[in-house]
């Protein structure tokens, strides 16, 4: 009976276990074979969801650089019809973006993305018919519409897409749990199973894996570029408002370094056929005081001007650095011209220390930065040689006298109005007439530049020096007393007197002198423009005297100098 | 037997996802500013920024919408059906229109859901702004 019972029991048991075996063996497989479902589906999904953020990410990319276009037609070039057929391909095909993003996505927003860059493209054409300015401000709003409807969408679906992926490794956790349950049951066959689903999942999600990569690689991409523009976007309003040069060029290098990561940036402009320095921003201890002037053609900078084309250095070994034009350990660097029409008005430099760091796409977004700043830069430079020229001699390059009388309203009355000391000269070369007369008007202007030059030289760099009016100078003395601002005066006067001069054929013609007159306020006067009076009448006195010696107002006093 | 509820909760998953997953057909319309007769037509009025309607109805077959432009900026009507909680491709679109102007919109409908909306963008409030949101939107329901 036992042993009856112990038969009877034991293949009991035996099937028992077999049939527990095989039925956890068959849910193992049943989770697996849906986790690889699952994992096609969600694979699909995240895919999907990466591919519409790409797109978005390009839309908007697009929006921002066809904004960028138009914030320049608005200016004094007016409308540029080059321009306006890329923005209109460019709309194109952010059209045909926009209608794989809607049938990917499916959202309002993506309708409505989808509408708005119709609809941009509909006022760009309208534009390009009239030209008219409303015109203009209607398609600016519709794209910039678009672009904010777009980078809103582009946000939404990179962060679904990163779910998606996250979710994707949860399923294959599960899988992998399921193969390790089956074999745990010791079921060979159910395990087999198992472990060849496990396989083709493990497959499966490497491809998808992949395809993920990729695509957040192009979303990264994507979003870089959308970045880069809005941040030119940025650049271009901030100094379109402005007509001040300093400004311009440091917002123009600072962004441009944000933007590619460069660790010098240097901005030239175009003087003649000499690229001289406007401006630098340096991120490392580089050495950046070697920077020279660059002739037209000289080194890859001065051949990216001349050529009027973008040059990079690194990849190709045949551009290599002229002395003065990047820093030491220059490793990679891209040069773009600054372009205003069909004339080159300068170059934007960034180097970088390390090798091949600049891209084809960095190289694209400085030459749109560049094409969009270099209007602001010529505007800015003339508006600044102008006002230059309005209160600078243009022979002398000293201030004028439309300059002194300012700077006397702005800055010297108000001084003596305080009680500080300021001594008033008036400076005039002697016998200037007839020195012209002898050696011709060519040689008397260099003489007057000499001149100029002898009296920047010879004064403090802080002395304020004024050409008032042929060879008639005025200079101003501030904080002195008036025994050492007439010591000062009259060490100008002897460093004239010291000067060579060269005729024609540079023949030595030995040197011109100097008179001056002082007055000293607040002593002699309350106001500058009666010490000036006072000043020219002690110069009076000197020429009266015998020339090449220093007067001083002195309440009708007599000379303190005279000639050596 | 700790696998039997995230398999139930799967099976429940795929079945959902199963049924979301229909496309939209897209079918054939025509546009034009003269109506045509013997084909019912549902009447839009635009204005800033309403369609004068929130729902419409129709029967399944040939539809003509007429939308008129009564409002001073431009308008549009663009159809687009709803698969579940997904928008489709539009399936028929007018001209931009003018203020003034009268517009028919002609297309094949089947059974279903749609949505009439206007896509263009006006400038709102110092920025600017797709009309869609601002309330030129309407529901159209087409039965059998």
């Amino acid at each position: 009976m036992r042993r009856a019972l112990r038969r009877l029991r034991t293949p009991n048991v035996v099937l028992a276990q077999g049939v527990s075996v095989i039925l956890a063996g068959v849910m193992v497989v049943s989770v697996g074979l849906v986790a690889l479902t699952m994992m096609r589906d969600g694979s699909a999904s995240a895919t999907r969801d990466s591919r519409a953020a790409a797109l978005a990410h390009e839309v908007s990319a697009v929006a921002t650089q066809v904004e960028l276009m138009a914030s320049s037609w608005g200016g004094p070039a007016g409308m540029r019809p080059r321009l306006v057929v890329e923005a209109a391909d460019l709309l194109s095909a952010a059209e045909e973006d926009a209608a794989e993003l809607h049938r990917l996505s499916g959202t309002a927003t993506s309708l409505q993305v989808l509408g708005a860059v119709r609809d941009a493209r509909g006022e760009l054409l309208n534009y390009a018919e009239t030209g008219q300015p409303q015109d203009l401000a209607a398609f600016a709003d519709h794209v910039s519409a678009l672009r904010s409807l777009t980078a809103g969408l582009a946000s939404t679906l990179t962060a679904s897409a990163d779910q998606q992926g996250s979710n994707l490794g949860a399923v294959l956790r599960l899988a992998y749990a399921a193969t390790v349950v089956a074999m745990a049951l010791g079921g060979l066959i159910v395990g087999g199973t198992t472990f060849q689903t496990s396989r083709r999942l493990r497959a499966a999600l490497m491809s998808a894996r992949d395809e993920n990569a990729r695509l957040a690689g192009a979303t990264e991409m994507m979003r870089r570029r959308n970045e880069q523009f809005q941040a030119l976007n940025q650049i271009v309003s901030e100094i379109t408002e402005t007509l001040s040069l300093k400004y311009v060029v440091q917002t123009t290098i600072r962004e441009a370094r944000k933007l590619v990561g460069a660790d010098v940036v240097i901005l030239r402009l175009l003087r003649g056929d000499h690229l001289e320095l406007a401006g630098t921003l340096q991120d490392v201890d580089g050495d950046v005081a070697g920077l020279t002037t660059l002739k037209l053609g000289q080194g890859v900078v001065g051949r990216a001007a001349r050529r009027g084309k973008a040059l990079r250095i690194g990849e190709d070994a045949e551009e290599t650095l002229t002395p003065g034009e990047g820093f030491p350990g220059a490793q990679s660097g891209v040069v773009v011209p600054l372009i205003v029409g069909a004339r080159v008005v300068g170059t934007l430099a960034c180097w970088s220390r390390r090798p091949n760091l600049f891209t084809a796409e960095d190289q694209q977004v400085l030459e749109m930065m560049a094409s969009q700043v270099a209007t602001a830069v010529a505007a800015a430079d003339a508006h600044e040689t102008t006002e230059h020229e309005a209160h600078h001699d243009a022979l002398t390059s000293l201030p004028n006298r439309r300059q002194l009388f300012r700077e006397i309203q702005e800055r010297f009355d108000p001084a003596l109005a305080e009680g500080r000391q300021l001594a008033v000269v008036m400076v005039d070369i002697d016998h200037f007439k007839r020195f012209n007369d002898e050696f011709g008007h060519r040689v008397g202007d260099v003489t007057l530049q000499r001149f100029a030059e002898t009296l920047r030289t010879a004064l403090r760099e802080t002395d304020n020096v004024y050409r008032y009016g042929g060879e008639e100078f005025v200079i101003i003395l501030e904080g002195l007393p008036p025994p050492e601002a007439v010591h000062l005066v009259d060490r100008v006067r002897q460093a004239v007197a010291r000067t060579p001069l060269v005729g024609e054929n540079l023949e030595p013609i030995g040197s011109v002198t100097m008179s001056a007159g002082v007055a000293f306020g607040p002593a002699n006067a309350g106001q500058v423009e009666e010490l000036l009076r006072l000043a020219d009448a002690a110069l009076y006195r000197a020429k009266h005297e015998g020339r090449n010696r220093v007067c001083v107002h002195e309440d009708g006093a007599p000379a303190t100098a005279e000639a050596a | 037997m700790k696998p039997a509820l995230p398999l139930a909760t799967f099976v429940v998953a795929l079945l959902t996802a199963g049924c979301l997953a229909g496309a939209a057909v897209p079918l054939a319309a025509d546009t034009g500013p003269l109506p045509v007769s013997g084909v019912e037509t549902l009447s839009l009025r635009a204005t800033e920024y309403s369609f004068g309607v929130e729902r419409l109805e129709a029967r399944a077959g040939r539809v003509q919408f007429r939308i008129e432009n009564a409002g001073t900026q431009h308008h549009e009507l663009v159809l687009v059906p709803i698969n579940g909680s997904r928008l489709g491709m539009p399936i028929a679109r007018s001209e931009p229109l003018l203020p003034g102007e009268t517009h028919y919109v002609r297309a094949d409908l089947r059974p279903g859901k749609y949505l009439v909306v206007c896509t263009q963008v006006s400038r709102v409030d110092g920025g600017a702004s797709s009309h869609m949101p601002l309330g030129m939107s309407a529901d159209l329901e087409v039965t059998p």
